[in-house]
């Protein structure tokens, strides 16, 4: 446990900020194709030599890179908020089912064949938003904003949505059911400039905003009666984080496919390890998802390369018995006891 | 002394069913005022009302002489504390964690804690005897020690009125009592107004200065405990005939229950009680 003093923040996101730089050039180095790191730091100094490596480090793994952080960032924050706002440990950030919702925006997208640029992340996009206004319109519907029926009503959706899902997968032709299973499983291997260009923003501008929601989220963890006698308007607070945490979930989504497990991990160990205040909790967490994401990214290139994994059978597979690991060895406890 | 926190003709119901009727009570500052009432007489639910968290259907609430619904949280906050009667944290905090977290309504938003919310968060913890506990984890620790926390929590809130629910409900008679000195010697020392929801008819006679009786929703009666707690009320409120005397060292009422079964009272009761 660490005390959120400013200082301590500074030093333990410099800390984890360090470890995803070192992540990221390990990944750039690594491959079908390993590049020596002179050479990686030749190219990053924007040498003119080395033109086949050039292009494979700038303009194949940069870009994919750099997405696989920002949606590291993106999910591992959103995770904790939502874990937070559900008081669920189970949460993660595709529980209201925005994840089945854009996976069919995408779908859609692929089976049509769309081939304007950006096609596929567009309308996984529109779609990731209608689902939000579908959800917050039925939880919503009746009064104040409940968290069982907010769960309840995303459940539901997740399953009609994959109902359908599962009806494209069925009907639909060999060479689009790659496509269709990769961007179920998560998938970066589409990145270009443009979707960091797109995504980098939110996510960094989204997790500013979310830190100045950091006092508000750690009286939202004591209760939501509690929150109010402490002198917080509840009702307010949870509309403007959920859809803030939905967005940035939506365009998450929509450019690196559904990736599960790292919005629900990567909080819980965060916590374990540096306690529950959301202040060094919420830098913390991103920083250490955009270090884990890369890693796994890197994992899924070449692991069995030149064939690529998706990029959720890494993430499973390797945080699984890690998190088991660290559960046993830390006496935990938390929930009511 | 003034008025502080007053209603005026309140009436509340979840669905159809109505749990508030037409209820004025006042809390004059300094006040130390019990509420009592059978289960269902909606004693939490006034809690609620005048804590502001529930809006009544009808009828109004006022702090200070101002609807309650004009504050915003944050001020409301500064002057006034609740202590819930169960506490669950989703996630493990710590108890100096948990204490800051008093300190939100004085605080701006992006600021951190200063040495003076620090202070106050210490001397609360003093004063609630939880300042060796302050880096423990809350979910680990006993129901007193969690209340004491919670209470150390209200009290760095700085407020004038604190409002507690059931306080007693899950403490032993060792923290019960320790329980009551505590607040009657902060209302003494530093003039905070309390306002207990009990079931404890007998401690809250003992420590009271005012109490209210509810029954059904509806203010039965009103007063000083000898006013309140009458053989009469109790029967006309909790249906059942209690033995009343005075506690000799207090002066103050006192019930003991009486047993309802015919065969038990022949057997073991060494005198009768006057008839009914």
């Amino acid at each position: 446990m660490i005390a959120a003093r400013p200082r301590n923040i500074l030093v333990v996101s410099g800390a984890l900020l360090l470890l995803s730089v070192l992540v990221t050039f390990i990944a750039l180095a690594s491959g079908a194709v390993t590049i020596r790191f002179q050479d990686l730091w030749q190219i990053l100094l924007g040498s003119p030599e080395l033109s086949v490596k050039r292009t494979i480090v700038l303009d194949i793994r940069l870009p994919r890179v750099l997405l696989a952080g920002c949606v590291g960032i993106g999910l591992a924050q959103c995770g904790v908020v939502f874990q937070t706002l559900l008081r669920n440990p189970l949460a993660e950030p595709f529980i209201l089912g925005i994840s089945s919702g854009s996976a069919l925006g995408a779908l859609t997208a692929i089976v049509l064949g769309f081939q304007f640029i950006g096609a596929v992340s567009l309308c996984a996009f529109v779609a990731a938003l209608v689902t939000i206004l579908l959800i917050l319109g039925i939880a919503h519907g009746r009064g104040p904003v409940n968290t069982t029926s907010l769960l309840l009503s995303g459940v539901i959706l997740n399953a009609f949505f994959y109902s359908i899902i599962l009806f494209f997968i069925s009907t639909t032709s060999e060479e689009k059911l790659h496509s269709l299973l990769f961007w179920l499983y998560g998938d970066l291997g589409r990145s270009r400039y443009y979707h960091v260009a797109a995504v980098a923003p939110i996510v960094v501008l989204g997790g500013v905003f979310l830190f100045s929601y950091a006092k508000h989220l750690n009286l939202l963890a004591a209760g939501e009666e509690a929150a109010h006698h402490l002198g917080l308007a509840v009702e307010r607070t949870k509309i403007i984080l959920f859809v803030t945490v939905s967005l940035i979930t939506g365009f998450v989504v929509s450019v690196s496919g559904v990736i599960g497990f790292v919005g629900l991990i990567v909080p819980h160990l965060i916590r374990m390890v540096l306690g529950s205040d959301h202040r060094i909790l919420l830098p913390a967490a991103g920083l250490f998802g955009a270090s884990f994401l890369i890693a796994a990214d890197a994992g899924a290139r070449v692991l069995i390369a030149p064939t690529e994994l998706p990029l959720g059978v890494i993430t499973a597979f390797l945080g699984a018995p890690f998190f088991i690991l660290i559960l046993n060895r830390k006496g935990t406890g938390w929930g009511s006891s | 002394m003034g008025i502080l926190l007053e209603t005026e003709g309140v009436a509340f119901a979840y669905g159809s069913k109505m749990v508030l009727d037409d209820v004025s009570i006042q809390v004059e500052e300094g006040d130390f005022l019990g509420i009592i009432g059978p289960n269902g007489s909606g004693k939490t639910t006034l809690l609620k009302v005048l804590n502001g968290v529930i809006e009544p259907w009808k009828g109004r609430v006022f702090f200070r002489h101002k609807l309650i619904h004009s504050f915003p949280r944050k001020e409301l906050a500064r002057s006034m504390g609740v202590v819930a009667q169960e506490y669950a944290f989703s996630y493990p905090f710590t108890v100096r964690e948990i204490v800051l977290m008093g300190r939100y309504a004085h605080m701006s938003r992006l600021g951190f804690e200063s040495p003076h919310d620090m202070e106050v968060a210490l001397h609360s913890m003093r004063s609630t005897d939880t300042e060796r506990l302050a880096d423990r984890k809350f979910n680990e620790l006993s129901g007193g020690e969690r209340q004491r926390v919670i209470i150390a929590r209200a009290l760095a809130q700085e407020p004038q009125i604190i409002l507690f629910d059931e306080p007693t409900a899950f403490l032993d008679i060792r923290h019960q009592i320790e329980f009551f000195d505590f607040i009657w010697e902060l209302n003494q020392n530093t003039g905070v107004t309390i306002v207990a929801v009990s079931h404890d008819i007998n401690l809250a006679a003992q420590y009271c200065e005012e109490m209210v009786l509810l029954s059904k929703g509806r203010v039965f009666r009103m007063g000083r405990p000898d006013e309140v707690v009458t053989e009469d009320s109790i029967f006309q409120v909790y249906g059942k005939r209690v033995l009343l005397d005075l506690n000799p060292l207090t002066g103050r009422p006192r019930i003991t229950l009486l047993s309802q079964n015919e065969a038990f009272r022949k057997h073991k009761h060494k005198h009768l009680p006057a008839e009914e």
